[in-house]
């Protein structure tokens, strides 16, 4: 049998029963909508994610003391870089831009009056050179209330959350308990300048900036400094860049460059966590389909009992007939694939352009991913063709088995009349 | 903090003794000494109480310690909360030992600045090493009455960087030689912590107080009060008891 | 053009032994119009199907034109009926989703010929049973005995050596079914194709040239009337 006779009669036993290949498509199209939707909204927590970590925590790389990365979490001083200035001067020259922080752990203390209670709560403090920092940074244009801060004094700029958990405001004292870089117990008494509100949950948590200058005489840093951040690409690890970064430091002993991505293992852990989970999605579409073309597959066949009986009299071999019927789930997948294509298109386009307002949930979450307020979908083209291409494999591999079956039937069972 | 802390702890953990002194002229220097040599002992077995109280209420939690000289201290918890924890403490480290977990953890660098059970204590606190004189400068700042006992007020001095607190002052008894207040500062020099012994009493030939009282000055109704509930001194107390292998038992 | 020698099929249904047909001996000549009669159960239907190749037996050879068909593999016995045997069935069989002509066309499809050839006998046959101006129509909207008329185009399109059709007018009625077995003759005629149905429609029995009675699978009567001319 030619192939466009093949094609023809597959397409027109179709809709032999159209009702039901549209329901069998339409259930199909729903889970790829659903998949494209969840892909969509997932890339773009991870677009999000990565430009909040790069532009408001990690840089896009640092270079950070040798041993200070393993103890990160912990913010140990005594890891620290001793000339930080010729390694930024190295960065600025191959046109890197760099600025230099000192990071800290410290408690934040508060009294009652004027806070509306005494409390304490565990702060990361960010020793920041405010004339320099927006070249990597973008704290300054966050800033809500107050102002930004200025070289030497003893002012604080909280983050946002973080100012109305313990209920600050501008002018408002705090003291921050903490270490030196040799171990001493130091109180930092700070007045708050300002309060910022970024789109990084973690910086609006637990973060309290000071000038480097005002870090570096309480802690005792003697110019040394925790890590120097360098700016780069908002999505993806720039590997480019730390080989340039590595080239360029060739000469500094005793420091490391690493990219964003060893600076943040807990994002890196989750989105991991992402990408098995889209499979799972896609599982399911899977096993959607699956109950639903092979059941229309079936019915198909057993209905057309007679009719495969007689063409493989007339002489159609057991292959064509497979040929044919799987043809025919093609089909299905065919229609089903397009329509939830095209309707994940429609939809994407709302998620693209409007997103959906998560800020009330996402307040409390501290899962990872660094997003705070409309999470806006991404148009990848490649997951409109995975989808596309699952669709029809998954629908011609499910409608396999009942094929077999069919096919097992001898000629002479197909053909009686009973 | 170390050694310091240790001779603080140590006045209540590990006793000492009561050396009758003529009240002739003592250097600061002297007073320190008498302070720290009174903390020697063989052995030392006791059974403690500790009661944290912050912001969110009350905890109540009991101990049984034994150390050797001034290089080794077992302490278990026996309180329902956190039964069979250990900690071991040797001379130049210090280890956990969790039972639920079967977890043995040995506390290094910036971990041991954590406080044990939440309390005003840290593990940094019992670490040992120098002493005090090493550590720090000690210079006599005049005599005061702590109620109702006269004592040196003595103030010390960090030479190096790597103590925990830059300066302090303890007021040191002058006939018993005991501690009875000290105050821990900040590098700026705010008022960290302040500590209070009472229940000063003897026991088998020590002198020995029984209650401290620590409270952090920053966070207001932040305190830990640490009372001996009985102590034996010089029993006969094994070398294996501070092993690994019987932490984790 | 047939000949069957010591042919046996037994089927199990459930626990029981069905035997089909019992040591058949038979010979059809090339261009006869022969019918196999028998009440159910005589094995007729089984013995169409044994000479249609969609069957194989358990004892005996069958030969059509000297090849033993059913020696060989699935694909090529159906390679067999594709170029030399045409079937029509009592319930007509036809694809639903599919035209008249479609449905002839779809026989002729498994044949390799030029297009033009292949429209020549669609157009011939299509007027050679009597269904010119109804060849766009879907069986739906056919009469059964236009339907029938479509298998038996469809049958005939590729010129096979041999038709069998299986009770070919159980689903007509007697008017129609008559015009279908005249038809049926009339193509033996004009293609000297050879025809062998099952009945057991007297009407039937009465037209074809040579009448075989099976009774519990043997061959109990073989009436010769005429010859194949």
């Amino acid at each position: 049998m030619n192939a466009r006779a093949g094609v023809a009669l597959a397409w027109k036993n179709l809709f032999r029963h159209g009702r039901r290949t549209i329901i069998t498509a339409s259930a199909l199209a729903f889970g790829l909508l659903v998949y494209i939707m969840a892909d969509s909204m997932l890339r773009g927590i991870e677009v999000d994610t990565e430009r909040n970590l790069i532009l408001y925590e990690t840089g896009a790389a640092q270079v950070l003391a040798e041993g200070y990365l393993e103890e990160r979490d912990l913010r140990p001083l005594r890891y620290a870089i001793e000339t930080p200035e010729e390694i930024e001067s190295a960065l600025e020259e191959s046109g890197i831009k760099a600025v230099a922080r000192t990071t800290f752990s410290g408690e934040l203390i508060v009294f009652q009056d004027p806070f509306p209670e005494d409390g304490s709560v565990q702060v990361t403090g960010y020793g920041i050179d405010p004339s320099d920092d927006g070249d990597v940074y973008r704290l300054e244009e966050t800033i809500t209330k107050g102002r930004f801060l200025e070289p030497g004094e003893d002012g604080a700029v909280l983050g946002g959350w973080l100012a109305e958990d313990i209920g600050a405001d501008v002018g408002y004292p705090i003291t921050i308990v903490t270490r030196t870089r040799g171990g001493f117990f130091q109180t930092l008494e700070l007045d708050v300048v300002g309060i910022a509100d970024t789109p990084n949950p973690i910086i609006n948590r637990y973060a309290v900036f000071v000038p480097i200058d005002t870090a570096d005489f309480y802690l005792q840093m003697e110019g040394a400094v925790t890590e120097i951040a360098v700016a780069g690409k908002l999505r993806g690890v720039d590997r480019a860049l730390t080989a340039q970064m590595e080239q360029e430091l060739a000469s500094f002993p005793g420091v490391d460059v690493v990219g964003w991505d060893r600076l943040a293992m807990d994002y890196v852990a989750i989105a991991q966590t992402k990408n098995s989970g889209s499979s799972t999605i896609l599982f399911f579409v899977f096993v959607i389909a699956a109950v639903g073309v092979s059941n229309t597959v079936l019915m198909s066949i057993l209905e057309r009992r007679r009719e495969i009986g007689m063409m493989r009299a007339m002489g159609l071999y057991d292959g064509e007939i497979r040929r044919l019927l799987l043809l025919e789930a093609a089909g299905i997948g065919v229609i089903g694939a397009g329509i939830g294509i095209a309707l994940g298109a429609v939809t994407n386009y709302f998620l693209v352009t409007n997103g959906i307002d998560y800020s009330f949930w996402l307040r409390d979450m501290d899962a990872g991913y660094r997003i705070t307020g409309v999470l806006r979908g991404v148009w990848n083209g490649d997951t409109f063709a995975s989808a596309f291409a699952a669709g029809v494999i998954i629908t011609v591999i499910t409608a396999m088995m009942p094929v077999r079956r069919a096919l097992r039937t001898t000629i002479v069972e197909s053909l009686r009349t009973d | 903090m170390k050694r310091t802390a240790t001779g603080i702890i140590g006045v209540v953990i590990f006793a000492w003794t009561a050396l009758p002194v003529a009240a002739a002229d003592l250097t600061a220097e002297e007073i320190v000494e008498r302070l720290e040599s009174n903390q020697v002992q063989e052995t030392n077995h006791a059974t403690a109480t500790m009661v944290v109280r912050d912001r969110f209420g009350e905890r109540t939690s009991t101990m049984e310690s034994w150390s050797k000289g001034r290089d080794v201290t077992l302490i278990e918890f026996t309180s329902p909360a956190e039964r069979g924890q250990k900690v071991l403490r040797t001379e130049n480290e210090i280890y956990l030992f969790y039972p639920d977990a079967a977890e043995l953890i040995r506390l290094q660098g910036a971990a041991l600045r954590e406080s044990m059970l939440g309390s005003d204590i840290s593990y940094e606190d019992m670490t040992g090493g120098k002493t005090l004189l090493e550590t720090y400068r000690v210079e006599l700042l005049g005599e005061e009455t702590i109620h109702g006992h006269r004592c040196y007020k003595v103030g010390f001095e960090a030479r190096r960087r790597n103590a925990a607190y830059p300066r302090q002052t303890v007021w040191i008894d002058t006939e018993l030689f005991v501690a009875r207040r000290s105050e821990q500062y900040a590098l700026s020099g705010r008022l960290l912590k302040e500590i209070e012994m009472d229940r000063i009493e003897t026991i088998g030939g020590y002198t020995i107080a029984r209650r401290m009282i620590i409270s952090d000055a920053l966070k207001r109704n932040s305190s830990t009060e640490f009372t001996l509930d009985d102590v034996q001194f010089d029993i006969q107390v094994d070398d294996d008891l501070f092993s690994l292998e019987e932490l984790s038992w | 053009m047939i000949t069957i020698t010591n042919l046996v099929r037994t089927y199990q249904t459930g626990d029981n032994e069905v035997r089909a047909l019992r040591n058949i001996d038979l010979a059809i000549a090339t261009g006869e119009f022969a019918a196999i009669a028998g009440p159910s159960g005589s094995g007729k239907t089984t013995l169409l199907n044994l000479i249609g190749c969609i069957d194989e037996p358990d004892e005996g050879t069958i030969e059509i034109n000297g090849s033993v068909v059913h020696a060989g593999k699935a694909k090529e016995r159906a390679l067999f009926r594709r170029e030399n045997l045409g079937f029509v069935f009592q319930s007509f069989n036809l694809v639903p989703v599919l035209t008249a002509e479609e449905n002839i066309a779809l026989s002729l499809s498994l044949l390799d010929m030029p297009a033009a050839e292949r429209r020549e006998r669609l157009r011939a046959i299509i007027d050679e049973v009597g269904l010119t101006g109804m060849e766009d129509r879907r069986p739906a909207r056919l009469s059964g005995g236009q339907q029938q008329r479509v298998a038996v185009a469809r049958a005939l399109v590729k010129d096979p050596k041999l038709v069998l059709a299986d009770e070919p007018t159980a689903n007509l009625d007697s008017e129609t079914g008559a015009a279908i077995l005249d038809l049926m003759h009339e193509l033996n005629q004009s293609h000297k194709t050879t025809f062998v149905f099952s009945t057991h429609d007297p009407m039937v029995m009465d037209r074809a040239d040579r009448l075989i009675t099976l009774r519990d699978g043997r061959i109990v009567d073989d009436d010769l009337r005429r010859r194949a001319s």
